[in-house]
């Protein structure tokens, strides 16, 4: 009769404890999505804490410094806002503004809509 | 196909319509909507998902997020057709999962991690274990058992232990180079008697688990 190599067993299981811990950057599902946003969990107090000292500084896009807070959670670069976007081209600013009147347009629909 | 609730679909619906405008004062108020409502649901996510990450790991991987959509905003490369939810789950799964590669002995093995599991399961019970689990499509249960064990771990100490032997692989790191880990990481002192128990915890119950489904 052969015994088991205890080390072998030991180290599949800590491979399969990597592979379970380690998650694939695939796109995660509508289903797991609506999960969550439908509330169905509780929050540890250790990651609402996490939550509540997480600063969000909307700054790096334009390499701009000295960001100033905007609320209470979330701050953004001085500069930043005083600044335009890249310029786009005229094709793409016409898209963008085409889209902008869709979007909008939708969500006038959808207020407008009674409540279900 | 899962929609959104209503009220979250006509949230989305205006923050896209936000951040499609040129201000970047309206470009911040749609990802404050944004992170008022997604915030929790997501970070429950990446708890779910990645129970040892440090909570604070698992809070800078979502601002990444908002930040990551702020950006693609001011480039125009948000797909503005789609619901920005599930863009906004996923690309914060993505940065926790760089977050943990970070930290990865080695980065691009980390990547690959999947080929090198199945190296070490190859001629051991667990292998075989694991084998019958997945033919019974059991695998996704185990997992997600497993990780809920790991978030009720009680000691955040004991979660570090989980984090380092994850990011390890496929190095086979000692009880004391784990412990060192631990430190140098987490800035936290643990004897090896403490990993070494940690360790056990994990290895059993992934080993019962394993026995349990495959009955």
């Amino acid at each position: 009769m052969t015994t088991p190599d205890h080390s072998s067993e030991d180290k599949a299981l800590a491979a399969l404890i990597a592979g379970i811990l380690h998650q694939q950057p695939n796109e995660v599902e509508p289903e797991v999505v609506a999960r969550y946003l439908r509330g169905e969990f509780v929050l540890s107090p250790e990651d609402e804490a996490a939550l509540r000292h997480a600063k969000l500084c909307l700054d790096g896009a334009q390499g701009v410094a000295n960001p100033v807070p905007v609320g209470d959670d979330l701050c953004i670069p001085a500069l930043h806002r005083h600044k335009r976007a890249a310029g786009f081209s005229k094709q793409t600013a016409e898209e963008l503004e085409k889209k902008r009147r869709e979007l909008r347009e939708k969500l006038q629909r959808r207020r407008e809509q009674p409540p279900q | 196909m899962h929609k959104l609730p209503p009220e979250d679909e006509t949230l989305d619906l205006e923050a896209r319509c936000l951040l499609l405008e040129s201000d970047p004062g309206q470009k911040e108020q749609g990802i404050r909507l944004l992170k008022q409502r997604y915030e929790r649901p997501v970070m429950a996510f990446l708890a779910d998902h990645f129970p040892d990450l440090p909570a604070d790991e698992r809070a800078t991987a979502i601002n990444d997020a908002w930040l990551e959509i702020y950006h693609r905003s001011i480039e125009g490369s948000l797909d503005m057709d789609r619901e920005l939810a599930g863009l906004i789950f996923t690309v914060a799964k993505r940065r926790a999962i760089d977050a943990r590669r970070r930290h990865a002995t080695d980065g691009d093995r980390a990547a690959h991690l999947a080929e090198h599991v199945g190296d070490y399961l190859v001629g051991t019970s667990i292998g075989a274990d694991w084998r019958m689990a997945a033919i019974r499509e059991h695998t996704a249960d185990i997992s997600r058992e497993f990780r809920e064990f790991v978030k009720t771990l009680k000691a955040p100490q004991q979660r570090r232990v989980a984090t380092v032997m994850a990011d390890a692989l496929p190095d086979w790191m000692t009880d004391r180079e784990i412990a060192d880990e631990v430190k140098r990481r987490f800035g936290v002192h643990l004897s090896t008697l403490e990993v070494k128990g940690a360790k056990q915890a994990m290895l059993s119950k992934l080993r019962a688990l394993l026995k349990r489904q495959s009955r």
